[in-house]
C-alpha cells in the first residue's frame, strides 16, 4: 500500500474534527464534503452559517453533513472566551478574543486551542503568512520549538533508501535563513512530523557542504551548532550532522567520509537543508532530474496541527492534505 | 509627537523583546528582536492596553520604532 492509501486508511480509523474557515471557497467546501462522505473527518465549517448553508445548497451539497461554528452569532461565545482565556497560550483580553471570534480563521484556531476541533485547515484564501501568524498567536508553538517550518516527503523513482523510495525533507518553504536554534527546531519538528505521519523511526541528517569537519567556516558552524542544540533539546531523537547529501543517504560513502559512529549517516530518512536557498533548489533538482513527486509542504512547529494548503490546490490534493493532517493530529493525541 | 504614547510603547517593547537599550524613533525594530513570539507579545500588549490592533505582518514590514508609534497613533486617534 502506498503512502497516501495508508494515510487515508489511518485517517478513517479514528476520525478527527477539522475546522474549515474558508468554506465559502467552492473547492474547499467540495473537499470538506468528500472528507465527510468518505469517512475521513468531521468537517466544521467556520463562518457565516446562513451564507455557508446557502452556498452549499447552490453547489448541490447537502448542508446538513457539516457542523457549523457561526461567526455572526454570539451564542456560546461567553463559554469560548472563558475557556480560551484560561489557556497559557492566550495573551489577549476578552475584547481581543471576541474580535477574533468574529473572524473565521482566528475563530477556528481558538476552537482548536480549546480542543473543540483538532485541525485548522486554511490557505485557499488566507496567505501562508496569515495562517502562520494566526497559528503562532492563537495556537502557539510546540514545546522546544522556536520557529514554524515545513516538511515534505519525496517519492523518488529508483531511490532505495531505508524507507524505499521515500525521503523526508525540510524546510523548503517557510524559514528563509534559520539561525542554529531555528535549524535545530526544524530538525526536531521534521522528526515529529515523519514519525506521526509515516510511523518511521526518524534518522535526521543536517546537511552542509562539509562532512564532519571536512570544510570549515560559519556556514558549517551553524549546522554543527544546530546539531548540538537539537541533541541537547531532544536526546531521544537521532539527529546528526554536518553531512554532505551523499554521506547522509549513501551507506558506502558514509563509511568512507564519516569517521565516527552515527545512527544517521548513510541511512538518513530525513534531510534538513541549511537554508531556504538550498531547500528550494534541492527540491527542484530532485523533481526535475529524478522525476520525483513531493508530498507537502506541511506546516509544522505549532502546538497543534495547522494546515496551509496551496492556493491552486484542487479537491483531491486538499483531500490528501486533510487526511495527512488527521493522521498527524491522531499521533499528537496519542503522544 | 505624542510623548505619552511613545513612552507607553517603549515600555511594551522592552517587556516583549527583553530589550534594555535606549529606544528612540530611529531605533531599528530588528535590533530589538526578530522572534515572532516576541512580536506576538508586543502586538497583544498593544491591543490589550490601547485597544489598537496592529498585525505582526505590519510590524515585520516596519523598520523603525517611530513607524510603530505612528501606526499605533493612527489607531488610537480613529
Amino acid at each position: 500500500m502506498g503512502l497516501m492509501e495508508t494515510v487515508l486508511e489511518r485517517a478513517k480509523a479514528n476520525q478527527q474534527r477539522v475546522a474549515f474557515p474558508e468554506g465559502q471557497d467552492e473547492t474547499i467546501m467540495k473537499a470538506a464534503a468528500e472528507a465527510v462522505q468518505a469517512g475521513i473527518a468531521t468537517a466544521v465549517l467556520v463562518g457565516d452559517e446562513a451564507e455557508l448553508r446557502s452556498l452549499a445548497e447552490g453547489r448541490g451539497i447537502n448542508a446538513d453533513i457539516f457542523e457549523y461554528s457561526d461567526t455572526t452569532s454570539d451564542e456560546g461565545s461567553d463559554d469560548l472566551v472563558s475557556r480560551y482565556s484560561a489557556l497559557p497560550v492566550c495573551q489577549l483580553k476578552e475584547k481581543g478574543i471576541r474580535r477574533r471570534l468574529s473572524r473565521p480563521l482566528e475563530r477556528s484556531m481558538i476552537l482548536q486551542a480549546i480542543g473543540d476541533v483538532d485541525i485548522t485547515f486554511a490557505g485557499k484564501i488566507a496567505t501562508t503568512g496569515e495562517v502562520i501568524a494566526a497559528g503562532q498567536a492563537l495556537v502557539g508553538l510546540a514545546e522546544g520549538i522556536d520557529v514554524i517550518s515545513s516538511m515534505g516527503i519525496f517519492n523518488i523513482p529508483g531511490f532505495e533508501g531505508p524507507e524505499g523510495s521515500l525521503l523526508g525533507f525540510g524546510d523548503s518553504a517557510v524559514c528563509a535563513n534559520p539561525s542554529a536554534d531555528q535549524l535545530a527546531s526544524i530538525a526536531i519538528s521534521c522528526c515529529e512530523t515523519v514519525k506521526a505521519l509515516c510511523g518511521w523511526e526518524p534518522r535526521c541528517a543536517l546537511l552542509s557542504y562539509s562532512t564532519c569537519g571536512s570544510s570549515a567556516g560559519e556556514l558549517v558552524e551553524k549546522v554543527t551548532e544546530a546539531r548540538d542544540i537539537a541533541n541537547s533539546r531532544r536526546p531521544d531523537l537521532a539527529i546528526d550532522g554536518e553531512f554532505q547529501l551523499d554521506a547522509a543517504i549513501n551507506p558506502g560513502i558514509a563509511e568512507r567520509k564519516v569517521g565516527r559512529e552515527s545512527a544517521v549517516a548513510g541511512r538518513a530518512n530525513i534531510i534538513i537543508w541549511p537554508d531556504l536557498n538550498v531547500g528550494n533548489v534541492g527540491v527542484k533538482l530532485v523533481q526535475q532530474f529524478a522525476h520525483a513527486d513531493a508530498y507537502g509542504p506541511m506546516l509544522q512547529g505549532f502546538a497543534k496541527v495547522v494546515c496551509d494548503c496551496s492556493r491552486g490546490a484542487g479537491v483531491s490534493e486538499i483531500l490528501g492534505n486533510v487526511a495527512m493532517s488527521c493522521v498527524r493530529a491522531q499521533a499528537l493525541k496519542e503522544a | 509627537m505624542n510623548t505619552e504614547l511613545f513612552d507607553q510603547l517603549a515600555e511594551y517593547a522592552r517587556m516583549a523583546y527583553g530589550y534594555e537599550g535606549e529606544i528612540t524613533r530611529d531605533t531599528l525594530l530588528s535590533d530589538m528582536g526578530t522572534k515572532s513570539m516576541e512580536m506576538i507579545a508586543l502586538t497583544s500588549t498593544i491591543e490589550n492596553e490601547l485597544d489598537a490592533e496592529v498585525t505582526i505582518h505590519e510590524i515585520m514590514t516596519m523598520k523603525t520604532f517611530g513607524e510603530l508609534v505612528d501606526r499605533v497613533a493612527e489607531e488610537v486617534e480613529e
